[in-house]
């Protein structure tokens, strides 16, 4: 038993603690840019220390944080091109998912795409405010140790209060001409910018794959899978949500017609 | 008996070249280098200060690594000076024994300058 923070700590605890703790350093060397190779010594020593000294993680190295940045390990080349990568696929997920949103209605009911002045803004407006999710990833990674499902409906629910408010305007505004456009082609242009981006990224992923090298420990670790599923579902996220707002937009639609 | 608590500029000052002198002993790891320097009397090391300066040293090419996997057992990462390590630990040696030579040498000096401030000399 080991006590730490004031409170008794049992082995299994403690090792439970430590992982978590391990789980969050490699969240924090990924969006340092190191690679997989160096994150896989780090986290080796890490684990060896901890299990050598029977400590506490977040007593013998400090926040995962904070231990990533003193370590200061070489960071990839390309780092910040990936950065700037994700900028671009979250903004084109986005024209594509408000477009799918635009189309829907028009689509089921054969009609022609009205788009008014006020709902473009709003657009813009969250279009830039969306385009900008990949900022905010560090903060939503960190996140991550509360469950990939409370990140992923915190995710979802920051993307419903950005865009909620615009189909709204559309089904209150509707009859507020200000261009017209077929239904069918906005709406599959929109399906290919919505899915187009998630798969570049997914495909980017796998070819420029970088698993984290536990030495002398073949890299098939639970975490590791958790990682990746981690991943999977924050480059799929416009996906879900672009469903369930074409969901709300056919269900309000339907209200008021 | 409790763990003297050194001053923690004196061991950032100090800790680079006792990890040194400990790798010089031969190839070890990181936990019993913390045991090693708590035996000293350095008190405890924590992982989240030596394994930085271990990453350090090992850019900077004074230590070799070498990764030994148990039998079912968790891995070692053995960690060894190098010749570039071994002349660097040298020359810290030398440097350090000169540098504490001097902190001694003016602690014990009887001819200390009067630190007092001046006073009246308006008055000549």
């Amino acid at each position: 038993m080991t006590e730490w923070n004031g409170r008794i700590m049992t082995t299994n605890t403690r090792e439970a603690a430590n992982e978590e703790w391990l789980e969050s350093l490699i969240i924090e060397l990924r969006l340092q840019g190191v690679n997989g190779t160096r994150i896989g010594d780090a986290i080796a020593s890490a684990r060896e220390f901890l299990v050598d000294s029977g400590a506490v993680a977040e007593d013998a190295f400090g926040s995962p944080k904070q231990y990533a940045a003193e370590l200061n390990l070489p960071v990839e080349p390309d780092a910040d091109q990936g950065g700037r990568g994700a900028l671009v696929r979250g903004a084109i997920g986005m024209l594509g998912m408000f477009s799918v949103v635009q189309a829907v209605i028009p689509l089921v009911y054969g009609e022609t795409l009205t788009v008014i002045a006020p709902v473009l803004a709003i657009m813009v407006v969250a279009f830039i405010a969306i385009a900008c999710l990949p900022r905010l990833m560090p903060a939503m990674a960190r996140m991550r140790k509360r469950s990939v499902f409370v990140t992923f409906l915190l995710g979802a629910a920051l993307g419903l209060v950005t865009t909620v408010p615009g189909v709204l305007f559309v089904v209150w505004a509707g009859d507020r001409m200000a261009l017209s456009l077929p239904a069918l082609p906005v709406f599959i242009v929109g399906v290919v910018c919505l899915i187009a981006p998630a798969l570049w990224g997914q495909l980017r992923h796998s070819i420029t794959d970088d698993p984290i090298v536990v030495p002398g420990v073949t890299p098939s670790a639970r975490s590791a899978r958790r990682t990746r599923l981690f991943l999977v579902v924050i480059n799929w996220l416009l996906v879900p949500v672009t469903v369930a707002l074409c969901a709300v937009a056919l269900l309000m639609d339907s209200f008021s017609r | 008996m409790t763990a003297k608590q050194w001053s923690s500029d004196w061991m950032r000052a100090a800790l680079g070249l006792c990890v040194l002198r400990t790798l010089a002993a031969g190839p070890t790891y990181g936990y019993a280098i913390a045991a090693a320097l708590e035996e000293s009397g350095f008190g405890q090391v924590k992982g989240g200060t030596l394994y930085p300066l271990l990453t350090r040293f090992e850019t900077a090419g004074w230590i070799a690594v070498d990764w030994r996997v148990g039998a079912g057992g968790p891995e070692r990462k053995y960690l060894s000076l190098t010749d570039a390590g071994r002349r660097e630990f040298e020359a810290q040696t030398i440097a350090w024994r000169d540098f504490t030579g001097t902190v001694f040498a003016h602690l014990d000096s009887i001819d200390l300058p009067s630190t007092a401030a001046p006073k009246g000399t308006d008055e000549s």
